[in-house]
């Protein structure tokens, strides 16, 4: 009980680290946490310079020591990135979706999507100091000579593929889902080649649907997967059924325009998040795909992403292009047990404090939100080590790591 | 204490009596005038020599005279004091003369008196010698011939009290046995005793079964009664008294005695409540005779029950029992009645106000009567209660309806949007139609509601009744609550997923706007004078204040602003988005015209323009940037008229994209632009929300492709065709501009081959379109 009232004048007198800024030159789209296995807070960004020489992926570092980033380089090519994601089993697998410009007798050029699997080089130890980049000076990233390059592991060519969206990483095995235009192919990527396991073919009926993006259902040893469509509706497909079977979750019209990003609950089955172009964050419970069970209205414009937070769930983050990234506590609708009676009575001390809080720790609000950005936010993710840190990447190649408030986190822990 | 004082004073003075000589001596000589006439020292010379000394002769004159005069009187006086006493002493005399001559007589009955004495006391002395030994004997003989008196009554005993029984005289019979049964009980041993008292019990069960029996059909007797009045119960009940008392008599409980009287009269009771009950679940009959056949059959009985029980058992113990069965078919009676009130005003239509009153009334008046009746308990509370469930059931029936009716005049609304089309109804219209309509209705309800409070009903004017219903069922939970679930049900349009037609929406905010403005404050004041809400702080914080509703309705008209606002916008977004999707950016021929999309887009504007400018005026709450004369008094038609070129601050605009680094140095240096902020009510604003994000979706679909020379080209084109004619949509031109370039510049930054047309071959091909 003492130490209680000692944390809360430490939580007064504590002001909140500022959010690090690390910048590009170039636009940015992808990113993605790395989930390290010395629990080191990573994220891993990707250029897209259409007309860059060397469009380059970012393995960032952060340090909540010194509250900076360092950061490894590797280099990408000409092919701009429209996606990147990092093996949840390993940290050292990455995929990327990009964009390679072909010019076929100079004057006709060519884009072709295509996806490639990579294998990030093994630091060496000691063998340059890292460079170290403080939020002062974020806005200028160092020269290249520093570069690594990536192993490809290897990509195959897929039939009736259209445009490749994004791959998502199986949450436990040697799998993934690659979303394109010609539907979700469930690829197996064990003993060290990729291959075709099934092709969930974008068909809807008759009309022909396209998927934006994917996410495996983390419970029951992760054996569905959920894409958003671009007609706003939402298709769920447990894998152990052939293709034919069609989805096993149907939920029309979860956004008004395109939905732009799903995202399974990971504590609490069956609890879903997905944002779309109306600018909406609907959670749904699979069991009842026909109303929604909350939904927030904060972004102006298209809400891009959202991702539950992987150990709290009642936070939620999102980022929309109206260039705002919105941490919300939705805990009415999380896993967390709603605070028993017996919790108050045991203290003394603090029972009016505590009460006085009572009806606000229960509220469903929004925490806070990142006004760092001055483009539209395409990608916002959790660090895969650290629940009280999170990353969100502007268009404009800005990239904002910031921390959830500590008056949050607290109330969360206590 | 004066004789004590008195002997003191003697003692006292026998005490002192040598030295009270000569103080006496010397108060006489200190105390005693000579010239006080009544004086004991009175000393005529003195006195005279005095008198001749001080006064003068006239006085002196009349000095003698006056004392002349008194000698005078004093002489008389004497001389009747003498008369009197003289005859006094004759009377005297008299009497004692008198006295002498009685007592002579007296000596003589003495005599007599004596002799006849000394007669009696000779005759005693004779009969003591006659009657001698015998007395023992005679003594004897009276007591067998008195007990055998006594065992004929016994033996007589049954044949007596069949006889009696027979007759009917049942006080005496048990009168008789009740002396018996105390001997017959103490010999109850004794074998020749033991068939009288069996007899006698066998006779007394019959009698006691008998009076049962009665007592039974009295009981019932009371109900046969009670069909003719409450007057028929009179006689019944003193029987009834008496049967109870002779049972009373025979040993039987008070309390046993009730309880079967309250037994016998409960069947009849329970059928009664149940034809009641039976008649309460449908509608067949009149809620009025139903109300009629309660108040004369059951609430009467009741009511000659309780009377008769209580002139028959007054016991506080019975009255308890009383109390307690006559609440438990109260509450089962309210209960039906209660029952049936609210299936009436559940389901009978708007002219069952009048008729549901006046059953109301009925039954509030006869259980106020039957309240004069059993002061205990609440009842006339309760039937209070009754009623204002029902009024309240009333006031929700009357809610639902207006439920139902808004429920309709919207989906009413929705379908006239649809199959009218935008350009063909007048929004305005339709708006006050759906005003006046719902405005109305409310009325109507109100309206109706008030039969419950005239003047001439027994139970509007209670306080407990104005303040469950007039405050909480009409002014809150019908009022109030509907104010509110039309605010709320309009907002929760703006919800749906798929968003309900533009339109209506945008109607919807309007009539919001309106009903606050106009209707509520009216509505709500209205309510209060109709239904005489009384100002007070208990009745305030009962009802949700009209400041409260105002800010829903305002809340919810912004809500539904922005929805139609999101929805429009949404829809050119989406053809926006549709047609970039759908085009190869990247192989494609030069440029010639304007996309038909685009053109689509700013038609589409200009229709959305005239609907929101029928329903929102020029002049922004907020105060749009740039109000302009202009432009106010431009028709629709006019509006779809391009940008004057001569306009030379805006033709500096050119559909050149610059590079990514002047945006960036345009972002550093400018105001960050809230690009999508809230519509306020105005035009202007509104519209101009709309076109920020069509072009704000326009932005983010160019930035998803990738562009050749002449896709890039084309964009030039586009954006400058939508630069000459978005200008008077919106409020603030910047942003406009500014999202524009952006699109420019994104385009240019994902074309692989950067060469952008000129100037004036874009213009050229835009002032051809």
């Amino acid at each position: 009980m003492f130490s209680v009232s000692i944390i809360k004048s430490e939580i007064k007198m504590d002001i909140d680290d500022p959010p690090v800024i690390y910048g590009l030159e170039t636009q940015a789209r992808a990113l993605c946490s790395v989930p390290a296995l010395d629990d080191s807070q990573q994220f891993i960004i990707g250029t897209q310079g259409l007309r860059v020489e060397h469009n380059q992926l970012h393995l960032l570092t952060f340090d909540a020591d010194s509250n900076s980033v360092s950061k490894r380089i590797f280099d990408h090519g000409r092919d701009e990135i429209w996606s990147v994601s990092v093996a949840p089993h390993n940290p050292n697998l990455c995929a990327t979706v990009f964009n390679r410009v072909t010019m076929d007798s100079g004057t006709n050029p060519s884009v072709a999507k295509r996806w490639c699997l990579w294998k990030l080089p093994e630091e060496e130890d000691n063998q340059t100091p890292r460079h170290r980049n403080s939020s002062e000076d974020a806005l200028t990233s160092s020269s290249l000579s520093s570069v690594e390059s990536l192993q490809s592991i290897g990509s195959i060519e897929l039939e009736q593929q259209g445009e490749p969206r994004c791959l998502a990483f199986h949450p436990e095995r040697a799998e993934a889902v690659l979303v394109s235009d010609g539907g979700l192919y469930q690829l197996g990527l064990g003993s060290g080649a990729v291959r075709l396991l099934a092709h969930l073919p974008a068909k809807d009926g008759r009309s022909q649907l396209r998927y934006w993006h994917a996410a495996w259902n983390p419970h029951h040893s992760a054996q569905q997967v959920i894409a958003a469509c671009d007609s706003g509706g939402l298709r769920g497909f447990d894998v152990r059924c052939p293709p034919s079977d069609g989805p096993v979750v149907v939920i029309d019209n979860a956004h008004n325009g395109q939905a732009r990003c799903v995202d399974y609950n990971p504590n609490k089955q069956y609890y879903l998040a997905s944002s779309g172009d109306d600018g909406a964050i609907r959670f749904w419970d699979t069991r009842q795909p026909s109303n929604p069970v909350k939904m927030l209205r904060l972004h102006k414009h298209w809400a891009c992403c959202v991702q539950f937070n992987p150990y709290h769930d009642q936070l939620v983050l999102s980022g929309g292009t109206d260039a705002k990234v919105y941490l919300t506590n939705n805990r009415s609708i999380s896993s967390e047990p709603v605070l028993s009676l017996d919790d108050d009575l045991d203290d003394d001390d603090d029972d009016d404090d505590r009460r006085q809080q009572q009806p606000e720790l229960d509220e469903d609000r929004t925490v806070s939100v990142v006004e760092e950005h001055e483009d539209s936010v395409y990608a916002a993710v959790w660090c895969a080590t650290d629940p009280w840190l999170f990353a969100s990447l502007s268009y404009d190649g800005r990239l904002v790591i910031s921390h959830v408030p500590k008056s949050e986190k607290y109330r969360i822990l206590l | 204490a004066e004789p004590d004082r008195s002997s003191r004073n003697s003692r006292l003075r026998s005490f002192y009596q040598q030295g009270q000589v000569e103080s006496d001596a010397a108060s006489v000589g200190l105390n005693v005038d000579p010239c006080d006439i009544d004086g004991a020292g009175f000393d005529p010379e003195v006195y005279l020599s005095k008198l001749l000394q001080e006064q003068p002769l006239t006085s002196l004159m009349a000095k003698e005279q006056q004392m002349v005069d008194q000698i005078r009187q004093l002489d008389s006086d004497m001389q009747t004091l003498v008369y009197d006493n003289y005859s006094k002493f004759i009377s005297a005399t008299d009497t004692i003369r008198k006295m002498k001559s009685d007592f002579h007589r007296m000596e003589q009955e003495m005599n007599n008196l004596a002799e006849s004495v000394s007669a009696m006391s000779q005759q005693a002395a004779d009969v003591r010698q006659h009657v001698g030994g015998k007395r023992a004997e005679l003594k004897r003989l009276a007591g067998v011939s008195a007990l055998l008196h006594k065992l004929q009554y016994l033996l007589d005993l049954p044949a007596r009290l069949t006889e009696l029984r027979r007759e009917g005289a049942h006080q005496q019979a048990i009168r008789a046995w009740q002396q018996a049964d105390r001997v017959l009980s103490r010999y109850a041993d004794l074998p020749s005793f033991r068939p009288i008292r069996a007899d006698c019990l066998a006779i007394m069960a019959e009698l006691r079964a008998q009076l049962w029996k009665r007592f039974n059909e009295g009981g019932s007797g009371t109900e046969s009664g009670g069909e003719g009045g409450s007057g028929g119960g009179a006689p019944d009940a003193r029987q009834l008294a008496e049967l109870v008392d002779l049972l009373g008599q025979l040993g039987e409980s008070e309390a046993d005695l009730s309880a079967a009287f309250l037994r016998q009269a409960d069947p009849r009771m329970q059928r009664l409540l149940g034809d009641l009950e039976a008649q309460a679940g449908s509608l067949q009959d009149d809620v009025l005779q139903f109300v009629d056949q309660g108040c004369n059959h059951l609430v009467s009985e009741l009511c000659i029950l309780i009377a008769v029980f209580g002139d028959i058992f007054p016991s506080p113990e019975s009255r308890a029992k009383l109390e307690a069965y006559h609440e438990s078919v109260m509450r089962s009676y309210l209960a039906i009645v209660s029952k049936r009130f609210c299936l009436e005003a559940r389901e009978s239509g708007g002219t069952g106000d009048s008729l549901l009153v006046r059953a109301c009334d009925r039954f509030h008046r006869k259980l106020q009567a039957m309240h004069r009746l059993v002061t205990e308990g609440e009842l006339s509370v309760r039937a209070l209660a009754v009623v204002c469930d029902a009024a309240a059931e009333r006031a929700g029936a009357v809610r639902a309806q207006l439920d139902l009716r808004l429920t309709a005049a919207l989906s009413g609304l929705r379908s006239q949007l649809a199959t009218a089309g935008a350009r063909s109804v007048s929004l305005p219209q339709l708006m006050a139609g759906l005003l006046t309509e719902l405005v109305d209705a409310v009325k109507a309800a109100l309206a109706g509601l008030q039969a419950f409070l005239a003047t001439d009903v027994s139970f509007s004017l209670k306080p407990a009744f104005r303040e469950r219903f007039c405050v909480r069922a009409v002014r809150q939970e019908l009022l109030a609550g509907f104010l509110n679930h039309q605010a709320t049900q309009c907002a929760r349009l703006a919800q749906l997923s798929p968003t309900p037609p533009p339109l209506l929406l945008l109607l919807l905010s309007r009539y919001c706007l309106d009903f606050r403005n106009s209707s509520l404050h009216y509505l709500c004041t209205l309510a209060d004078e109709q239904f005489l809400v009384p100002e007070s702080p208990q009745a305030e914080a009962l009802v949700t204040p009209v400041s409260e509703l105002s800010a829903v309705y305002s809340d919810s008209a912004a809500e539904l602003l922005q929805a139609y606002v999101c929805a429009s916008g949404g829809t050119l977004a989406g053809m926006l988005r549709k047609s970039v999707d759908a085009r190869d950016w990247l192989q494609g021929i030069e440029p010639r015209s304007v996309r038909a999309v685009v053109k689509r887009v700013v038609e589409d504007l200009a229709g959305i323009d005239a609907s929101v400018s029928s329903l929102y005026d020029e002049a922004p709450s907020g105060g749009g940037g740039r109000g302009g004369g202009d432009r106010s008094s431009d028709s629709s038609a006019s509006r779809l008229a391009r940008r004057p070129l001569t306009a030379a601050s805006r033709s500096q605009w050119s559909a050149t994209p610059s590079t990514l680094g002047n945006s960036l140095l345009h972002r550093l240096f400018s105001d960050k632009v809230d690009l999508l902020g809230p519509a306020e009510f105005g035009r202007a604003s509104v519209v101009s929300g709309v076109v920020r994000l069509a072009l704000k979706t326009l932005l983010e679909c160019v930035r998803l492709k990738t562009f050749g020379r002449y896709g890039l080209q084309q964009v030039q084109v586009d954006c400058h065709y939508l630069h000459a004619f978005l200008w008077r949509y919106v409020s603030d031109d910047s942003v406009v501009h500014f999202l524009l370039e952006e699109i420019l510049a994104s385009a240019a930054h994902r074309c692989i081959d950067p060469v952008s047309m000129e100037q004036s071959v874009v213009e050229l091909i835009v002032e051809r379109d």
